[in-house]
């Protein structure tokens, strides 16, 4: 066990703890991130192993294939952060709506 | 019409435009339309300005941006019991004079709602920038696409519509992609439609305050992303 591996694992598991915990009710996210969190933990410890699956799916480098799926999961979770703060906004903007409403007052109506 | 102008409820959405804002609201005010104001929290003295009036003021707590705050004047207006709503510029490029025109069509039953337009007239086309025209003409076109609604104008903030038709469009657009938005919603909603010749004043203020191109840009890239996640 090298330390970079030590240094690379830790957070790593601490996510996988920390995914375990919560998310309670959204059993997907959950689920996804676990595998995800596991994947790069495995990773980590068996480096020669993504050199193998590189080649298999015609890759090359092993280095090159964690680039990639890097930047399509990158990728993807900007577009799942999109559409939640869209989400919130909607949210937002409801609320200030009635709120607004509420407090609607005619000036100098006869 | 036997009815008065009251039931006419004029929405002014309104962002730091204490300059204008009064000199757009008198005659609105004047003819005894039902006026609300929605301040989208504007950090100017706005309300200081209109204090006087006889009209309906809402203000935003927070900036949500033109659409949001045309929505909330709608459904205020729905609440108040209008019987028709009409969308109006707080910087003055519509002509108050055009309100019943373009109301015309929807009084007489035969649209739900009236969309004013530029391009129907040929002094109306030349009173806009040559730049701005070429703009408004792409994006016609990317509206017909993404929305199914061919029209003559875009982004042509000058509405007139039926209660049925305030209540039917409900925008979740809060900011410029709204007008690209309250197209789809039209057709989604079955309303009908027809769009009417308007002049729109191009002031040195309200060129200095209407979109550049950068911001059509945004808007179009808004619509994308919306099309791509909803």
């Amino acid at each position: 066990m090298t330390p970079i591996k030590i240094l690379l694992a830790l957070p790593l598991l601490a996510l996988v703890l920390l995914f375990l915990t919560r998310l309670q009710n959204q059993t997907f996210y959950r689920l996804s991130l676990i595998l995800v969190a596991l994947a790069g933990l495995t990773l980590v410890l068996f480096p020669e192993l993504s050199t193998q699956i590189a080649v298999a799916v015609g890759v090359g480098r092993g280095v090159d294939l964690v680039i990639y799926i890097g930047g399509v999961v990158f990728f993807i979770g900007m577009v799942v952060l999109y559409s939640k703060l869209r989400r919130i906004e909607r949210t937002q903007t409801e609320i200030i709506r009635n709120m607004t409403l509420n407090q609607a007052k005619p000036l100098n109506q006869a | 019409m036997p009815t008065s102008n009251a039931s006419t409820f004029v929405v002014v959405p309104t962002y730091n435009e204490a300059a204008a804002l009064r000199q757009t609201l008198l005659p609105l005010v004047y003819e005894g339309y039902s006026v609300v104001v929605v301040d989208d929290c504007s950090a100017d003295n706005t309300l200081a300005t209109i204090q006087d009036l006889s009209l309906h003021y809402l203000r935003h707590p927070i900036n949500l941006g033109q659409g949001a705050a045309l929505q909330t004047g709608m459904r205020y207006a729905v609440t108040q019991g209008a019987e028709y709503v009409v969308h109006f510029d707080a910087d003055g490029q519509h002509d108050h004079r055009e309100i019943q025109t373009l109301l015309a069509p929807v009084k007489a039953g035969e649209a739900d709602i009236a969309l004013g337009s530029r391009f129907q007239r040929t002094d109306d086309v030349e009173a806009v920038p040559v730049l701005r025209r070429a703009l408004l003409k792409v994006a016609t076109i990317i509206n017909g696409v993404t929305t199914g609604l061919w029209l003559t104008d875009a982004h042509n903030g000058f509405r007139a519509m039926n209660r049925h038709a305030a209540d039917a469009i409900r925008m979740s657009e809060n900011r410029m992609a709204h007008a690209t938005e309250i197209l789809s919603l039209i057709r989604q909603n079955r309303l009908r439609y027809q769009e009417v010749p308007v002049h729109i004043v191009y002031t040195e203020y309200s060129k200095q305050k209407g979109q550049s191109a950068l911001n059509a840009f945004n808007v179009l890239i808004d619509l994308i992303l919306k099309k791509l996640l909803l």
